[in-house]
């Protein structure tokens, strides 16, 4: 299958081929027509998309490396989309601002800004020793634990 | 976006009513803090004409991912992050943070230490007297060399 493959011509889509129709047939044959340009432009956008996931998944990574050689130091450890990107929000153990943590966030986000320019991510601690109180910041349902214990929903709190 | 003048004439304003807020509301105080910081960065950008698409996020990635800019973002986060979580938490309780910050961490650290950091570096970068900002609080640091987030060439 992959020899047949190479051995047959590219489908050439050209941006200057402008409206000229492309004919798609997907496995459902539910065929659907758009234009070269905006065909080229789906391509385009395929192709970052696999790089922003393989950027994300190995942005995942370094923050669970982080995470890890400071377990003592936090209690939880999120990432999440936010308006405009992803947080890497950290919950301290301190249960207050720690100040003492900050300049290693700084150069954890400088890093990760640095090594994935395509997930725009800023990195912040916020409260949330509290589940109410973290879920003012982050969605539970949207959210990655990295490190520490997954929020209990809501139903489980209530019936505390 | 404002010119340089628009900025500075901003964030004067910001510091003037940062000097007003009570211990009480240091939620606010923390958070008039980063928009004084906010605006001292624009400041600069707009003299160095470096342009952002007006959002946080935008502001954020320019400061990081700049050479030039990279250590003031070192003191700009904090304030960044803390200001944040005084927005978006809401504990209720007499105390606006519940203990997250306190009235002494925003005026020693957030402004005394990180503002004025910020501060300092870009009075510097924009070549301006230093006398239009005073010290805030009095347990504020005094402007001292120091205390600059120090300029990276670009």
């Amino acid at each position: 299958m992959a020899a047949s493959a190479t051995r047959q011509q590219p489908i050439m889509l050209d941006f200057r081929d402008g409206n000229r129709p492309v004919v798609v047939a997907p496995e459902d044959q539910d065929r659907f027509i758009m234009t070269c340009e905006m065909a080229a432009q789906a391509c385009r956008q395929a192709m970052k998309m696999q790089e922003w996931r393989e950027q994300f998944y190995a942005l995942l990574g370094a923050v669970n490396r982080w995470a890890q050689s400071n377990a003592p130091r936090i209690d939880a450890c999120y990432v999440s989309p936010i308006e405009g990107g992803l947080a890497v929000f950290i919950v301290p153990k301190a249960q207050r601002y720690d100040f003492d943590l900050s300049d290693s966030l700084t150069d954890l986000d400088i890093s990760l800004a640095a090594d994935y320019p395509l997930c725009r991510c800023d990195v912040m601690q916020i409260p949330g020793a509290d589940p109410d109180r973290l879920r003012t910041f982050l969605d539970p349902q949207k959210a990655i634990l990295i490190h520490g214990q997954p929020i209990r929903p809501h139903s489980q709190v209530e019936a505390q | 976006m404002g010119s340089q003048s628009d900025h500075i004439a901003k964030w004067k304003h910001n510091r003037s009513f940062l000097a007003t807020i009570q211990d009480g509301h240091c939620d606010w105080m923390v958070t008039v803090a980063f928009y004084a910081a906010v605006h001292a960065v624009e400041a600069l950008f707009a003299k160095d004409q470096a342009v952002h698409e007006g959002t946080h996020n935008g502001r954020n990635d320019l400061l990081k991912r700049r050479p030039r800019y990279q250590s003031i973002w070192r003191v700009f986060r904090p304030p960044f992050e803390a200001s944040r979580a005084a927005r978006y938490d809401c504990c209720t309780g007499p105390h606006p943070t519940a203990g997250w910050v306190t009235a002494e961490d925003v005026k020693a650290k957030f402004i005394g230490q990180f503002l004025d950091s910020v501060e300092r570096t870009v009075i510097q970068l924009l070549s301006i007297s230093r006398a239009d900002f005073p010290p805030l609080f009095p347990t504020a640091l005094p402007h001292s060399k120091e205390s600059t987030a120090g300029e990276q060439p670009d």
